[in-house]
């Protein structure tokens, strides 16, 4: 189950960076994230309320709450925006491969945070991502 | 280059930046409320409650009422593709061993990269690179290694 869905996740993610282009060029990027977080929000309340009721969130855990706001505020106020605003300017093939720098940032912040260690493969493969980005980036500006 | 493209690069990878804080937050907010679906819900709300109220001191509200339908649809589409990914990302993690959901997740580059020329108008199809499809593959390399690595 636990493949199916990280197969959706990668579906999902590759249709909001498609469709996402599509509108944020004309709508702008402010229309475009509030629209964007508002059916968010309708469809994923709606399955919860579905899936799992309220009885869950009781006793109210204020701290969970409070993390999973922080998560949210991080995750689609600042990625969703900044999605937005790299879509409009470079499409979404790029923005993919830019949001392929994600296990970097995961590395660096758990050798922060939780002190892992770091190997030769983890130092090789954050190597390649950066190279395969400085390719992307670089290889527009010699084809203009 | 030009500077918008440069904005576009570093807006990207801003981009991934966030979604790779984001997890350190939900991961403890699920020690007290253990759903994820929950989780994806409150922080989606959360995070538009904050920006509606930005949005109208801004006094964008008149903006919405003068866009076209078609691409009010896209970017709906958009929003619950958007929604329904991290939703599905999180109920994998759930089953599945981080390492392996970033990994698969990293797939959408080359689902974008098949989907993209099809759902775009003519207009509008990015241009494929030979540079842009090696730097793909140095990044679907790099994340194979960072897995790998990550499971020693």
């Amino acid at each position: 189950m636990g493949i199916l869905f990280s197969f959706l996740a990668a579906l999902f993610f590759s249709l909001s960076h498609i469709t996402v282009r599509k509108g944020v060029v004309k709508l702008g990027v402010s229309s475009g994230t509030i629209i964007m977080l508002l059916a968010g929000t309708i469809s994923t309340l709606i399955i919860a309320l579905i899936q799992e009721g309220v009885e869950i969130l009781t006793p109210l855990n204020l701290t969970s709450i409070l993390f999973f706001a922080m998560g949210g505020v991080i995750h689609f106020l600042g990625g969703w925006g900044f999605q937005n605003a790299s879509a409009s300017r470079i499409g979404p093939t790029r923005l993919s491969a830019m949001t392929g720098s994600t296990p970097v940032f995961a590395t660096i912040l758990a050798f922060i945070s939780l002190n892992q260690v770091v190997n030769i493969y983890i130092l090789a493969g954050i190597f390649l991502i950066v190279v395969g980005i400085l390719v992307i980036t670089l290889g527009e500006k010699n084809e203009e | 280059m030009k500077s918008k493209k440069i904005q576009g690069y570093i807006f990207g990878v801003l981009t991934a930046l966030c979604w790779a804080t984001s997890p350190i937050f939900i991961a403890r907010g699920l020690e007290g409320i253990p759903s994820s679906i929950w989780a994806t819900a409150i922080g989606l709300a959360v995070a538009t409650l904050f920006y509606l109220v930005y949005f109208l001191l801004q006094k964008k509200g008149q903006e919405l009422l003068k866009i076209n339908n078609r691409h009010l649809l896209w970017q709906i589409t958009a929003g619950i593709a958007g929604g329904l990914g991290i939703l599905s990302r999180n109920i994998a993690l759930e089953t599945t061993r981080v390492a392996v959901v970033i990994g698969l997740v990293q797939l959408q580059i080359v689902i974008t990269l098949i989907l993209g020329p099809i759902i775009q108008a003519k207009a509008d199809r990015e241009r494929i690179t030979v540079k842009l499809l090696a730097g793909i593959v140095l990044i679907l390399g790099g994340t194979i290694l960072i897995i790998y690595g990550r499971n020693l």
